[in-house]
């Protein structure tokens, strides 16, 4: 039994598992580091595999640590830990070859599973990466004699050959469409919006660089301060919790207005129904509803990207309604005391609903409120810890505290979460909106204007919505060459953030739909299932005929050469006939000889018929003149018996 | 019914499969191994996958494996596709030795791996063919009586890549060895040549074995029978001789063996032979009615060892 490469079989393990490492629980890092390092070390030292029965052991350790650190709901992420720990265990027991080349399935298997968890450019490039190496490996498995170098070279040389069918198995593969469970590995509610915010949750979002969703404009881009992303309307606060709307219905009324914005927006997955609009939605794909309060609802979680496309008015009115009901007045009872006061106040004192708004406002901007990120704990009462003694914060303290004080005031408010902002990327044209723009602003409803956009960050820090922050603060008190590095990262980034795009849209994108599409644009028309029938059933046929022509078909096609032995054999059948069969040791040319020397009447002849041969076989470019000469000759060559036989031959 | 389907397989294909040969279209044969259809499951498994999750990446993936099987079936059949056997040649072995096949290959202008040579699955031979090389490849066949053999089919199979298909090619290497009987020893009743001297039989059968004394060394005494005792204690070099008088030749003949047992009288005739000619004496042989006079040397003993693998056979 050879030795198996288990060197080689722990690097295919590792390359595929490595873009896990960060999904995985630490203890099955762990487990796979130091089961590899232990086969490394016994495979450097030579030392003996461990027993049966400890590798039994092992095992057992293995399966028990996933179920329990799964607990009683077993869902993707459990189902990774489980093959990476079964990855950790293979090499252990590799004994022969069938077990290393089980190893190397599993490593391929392990590169799908981190397919389903990240889906982009990156992970397309680490693909190919990562099925060059576990080639290397199945071809040093399978020829251990074999030089490493040379390995990999044949490996990457079948990974190019393979990608041409690779690519047209990609678009022409038949497709169905719609997905039927979404990625149950994909990651999902890490970042971005749940159904709920607690106060101090937008903040911890506002930390994450991951991107939100990216957006296509049809037209220009609106101005940075109108770049309000709707996403959820919350209605209900419990404790230090905001819910939103428990039962949504369509939306009814109409809205208007003149400043229409057409875009697309593709969408990271998230886990959650909420699609993200700019305010206010006109109309939008079928992929959702647009829902009373302007959210645009999808029909299942966004579990994959996705990408829809939305008409938006910015200078929006609303048809006049009735006020909404009570509920967007009501507040916790016995909560916050100071700042139900306050609103009390207000509303006391100045009267109109639209004061009162404005003195919020006023509220914020000359206190002495600051616009942090961290903002540090607020107490049991938080809006009024907020608004009476820490007054730092981030938009949802604002957004919160803004609502508490309107609805102490009597007048119907609401907070919408979503995102603000945006980041433009010159280079792809696109607008990139990152986990860090996550938003909460408020909605007041006035009468004659309907529910009407408040946002109290905007008193604290205006420069946070008209997109002017980032780059104000880090540019200041630079060194030329800082900017200058500055500018190259953003070069690179907003290339690589394009590349990604553009990869997401065209190749990520691909559905069943864009198919049938591309097919038409082909020529092909693709009416139902039964055409795929069709194409399914033709390599059958093909091969089928392929074996009958194969059997039927005459022999392989003569070259000159065969033609010319085959004349030869003419001539050499009437010589036959005459009395002077070729014995099989002679040669043509001794042939000759030997038949001139026994019937020289025929020396003109057969002499010109064998040189002829001879310069048909022998000579290179007899053309095909030389052939039909040849023939002639020999059609032509009508040989009589000697006369007199004086020598019967020898 | 394996046998049926596989005799009506070759049949369906054709092809010429009788050294010399070219393997090419219609002599090259290639399935998925054992590894190739868990792999083709896998990948089933992962475009069930791909397709319920609509995952664009896992459907990349899949396809890339699949199209590389695709390559790597490609290139194990490359592998074997052009290779020329040019002529193939059969050493002769005593009955139960694997015969061994010698095959002259051209045609090796790119690099073949991982080749196997096969014509009884015990004996395997892995090589690796360098691009331009001229090669011989060395077969063996078992072998279990004598006479003239023809070794069974010559199997030529490669999985090299991936593991994942079998190329495999079945070809008749057109060659015929011979297998001598399989020396036997045994207490013989061995009868000199009567005619050869005229004195009547004075020595022992066994005569070879006889030690007479020393002479000096000739060039051309066999190395065994030199005296290195005496070489070593300066004395130079002397050659042992035994009581083997010239003329003393033996006559080996079937007929005067005892039993019934031609096959075992041969193995000890076949035994005779290479012990006369170890030991340089003269023999010749009876069998029947053919007879091969008195001689030695190799081409001699290799006459009488054919003549003992054909006895009975025309």
């Amino acid at each position: 039994m050879l030795r198996q490469p288990i060197r080689a079989l722990i690097v295919a393990l590792a390359a595929a598992a490595a873009p896990l490492v960060f999904e995985l629980p630490w203890w099955a890092v762990g487990w796979c580091l130091a089961c590899w390092g232990y086969c490394l070390a016994g495979d450097r030292h030579g030392w003996s595999a461990p027993p049966r029965w400890i590798r039994m052991g092992i095992f057992v350790t293995g399966s028990v640590a996933v179920l329990v650190s799964a607990g009683l709901r077993f869902d993707g992420r459990d189902f990774i830990t489980l093959l990476a720990v079964m990855a950790g265990m293979k090499p252990l027991e590799i004994r022969n070859r069938r077990d290393s080349m089980v190893t190397v399935f599993l490593a391929y298997f392990l590169v799908i599973t981190s397919l389903f968890v990240f889906e982009n450019l990156s992970m397309t490039v680490y693909l190919f990466l990562s099925v060059w190496i576990t080639t290397a490996v199945l071809i040093q498995v399978n020829h251990p004699k074999g030089r490493l170098g040379a390995q990999l070279r044949l490996a990457g040389r079948l990974v190019v050959v393979a990608i041409p069918l690779t690519v047209l198995l990609f678009f022409l593969f038949p497709r169905l469409s719609g997905s039927y469970w979404g990625s149950p590995w994909t990651r999902q509610g890490r970042s971005g919006f749940t159904g709920t915010i607690r106060i101090g949750d937008v903040s911890r979002l506002a930390l994450v660089d991951a991107p939100a969703f990216s957006v296509f404009f049809d037209g220009a881009p609106p101005p940075p301060d109108q770049r309000y992303w709707r996403g959820i309307v919350f209605q209900r606060l419990a404790g230090r919790t905001w819910y939103p709307e428990p039962r949504p219905h369509r939306r009814h009324r109409s809205i208007a207005g003149e400043t229409q914005t057409g875009y697309t927006v593709v969408l990271e997955p998230t886990g959650q129904r909420h699609l993200f609009v700019l305010d206010l939605p006109l109309v939008a794909d079928p992929v959702g509803s647009i829902m009373d309060d302007h959210t645009l609802l999808a029909r299942r979680s966004v579990r994959q990207r996705l990408r829809y496309h939305a008409v938006s008015v910015l200078d929006y009115r609303q048809s006049a309604d009735g006020p909404p009901g009570e509920r967007y007045r009501q507040l916790p009872g016995g909560q916050n005391p100071r700042s139900t006061q306050l609103g009390r106040r207000w509303a006391k004192n100045l009267g109109s609903p639209a004061a009162v708004v404005a003195a919020g406002m006023d509220f914020f901007r000359e206190s002495g409120f600051a616009y942090s990120l961290q903002p540090g704990p607020l107490g049991a009462e938080a809006v009024d810890d907020f608004l009476f003694s820490v007054r730092k914060g981030f938009c949802e303290h604002y957004a919160s505290a803004f609502t508490v004080l309107m609805r102490a005031a009597g007048i119907p408010t609401r907070m919408v979460g979503g995102y603000q902002g945006g980041r433009w990327n010159a280079l792809g044209g696109f607008l990139s909106v990152r986990q860090s723009h996550a938003h909460v602003w408020c909605e007041v409803w006035l009468n004659g204007q309907g529910w009407t956009r408040v946002d109290p960050t905007q008193a604290v820090a205006p420069e946070r919505i008209d997109g002017q922050m980032a780059g104000d603060k880090l540019t200041g008190g630079e060194g030329r060459g800082m900017a200058a590095l500055r500018r190259w990262h953003q070069t690179v980034q907003q290339t690589w953030e394009t590349l990604n795009m553009r990869w997401n849209i065209w190749f990520m994108g691909f559905s069943a739909e864009d198919q049938v599409a591309l097919l038409k644009r082909m020529g092909i028309y693709v009416a139902g299932r039964t055409h795929w029938f069709v194409f399914m059933a033709l390599p059958v046929l093909f091969i089928g005929l392929f074996l009958l022509v194969g059997r039927l078909r005459p022999p392989p096609a003569r070259s000159p050469d065969d033609a010319a032995v085959k004349i030869y054999g003419r001539f050499l059948g009437k010589m036959h006939r005459i009395g002077f069969p070729r014995p099989s040791h002679l040669g043509p040319q001794s042939y000759s000889d030997f038949v001139v020397r026994r019937h020289p009447a025929l020396k003109a002849q057969v002499d010109a018929i064998t040189q002829t041969y001879i310069a048909l076989r022998y000579r290179p470019h007899a053309g095909p003149a030389t052939l039909q000469n040849f023939g002639r000759q020999v059609r032509r060559f009508k040989p009589l018996p000697p006369a007199a036989k004086e020598d019967p031959g020898t | 019914m394996k046998a049926v389907v596989a005799r009506t397989f070759y049949w369906l294909v054709g092809g010429n499969t009788t050294v010399p040969v070219t393997l090419g279209l219609r002599n090259i044969y290639i399935l998925p191994t054992g590894y190739g259809l868990l792999y083709l499951i896998g990948l089933g498994a992962m475009l069930i996958g791909s397709i319920n999750y609509n995952n664009n990446l896992g459907f990349l993936l899949t396809f890339l494996l699949g199209s590389l099987g695709m390559t790597a079936m490609l290139t194990t059949y490359g592998m074997l596709y052009g290779l020329d056997l040019v002529s193939a040649a059969a050493r002769p072995v005593f009955a139960g030795e694997p015969m061994a096949v010698d095959i002259r290959l051209a045609g090796i202008a790119r690099p073949r791996f991982g080749i196997r040579w096969y014509i009884d699955r015990e004996n395997r031979t892995e090589v690796d063919l360098a691009a331009g090389e001229m090669l011989r490849v060395r077969v063996y066949a078992r072998t279990t009586h004598r006479g003239r053999f023809r070794p069974g089919r010559l199997r030529i199979a490669v999985v090299y890549p991936l593991g994942l298909f079998q190329a495999w090619a079945r070809i008749d290497p057109n060659v015929a060895g011979l297998v001598y009987p399989r020396p036997l020893a045994g207490a013989l009743p061995l009868a000199h040549d009567q005619t050869g001297s005229g004195q009547g039989p004075t020595l022992g059968p066994a005569g070879v074995d006889d030690f007479q004394g020393l002479s000096t060394y000739q060039p051309g005494d066999p190395p065994q029978r030199i005296h290195w005792q005496a070489y070593s204690r300066g004395r130079g070099l002397h050659t042992k001789t035994f009581a083997d008088p010239v003329g003393q030749a033996l006559m080996l003949d079937l007929a005067r063996i005892r039993g019934d047992d031609t096959e075992k009288k041969l193995s000890i005739l076949a035994f005779q032979v290479l012990r006369a000619h170890h030991h340089r004496r003269p023999f010749g042989m009876i069998l029947g009615e053919r007879t091969i006079p008195v001689g030695s040397g190799r081409a001699h003993r290799q006459r009488c060892l054919r003549m003992l693998a054909l006895y009975g056979s025309s």
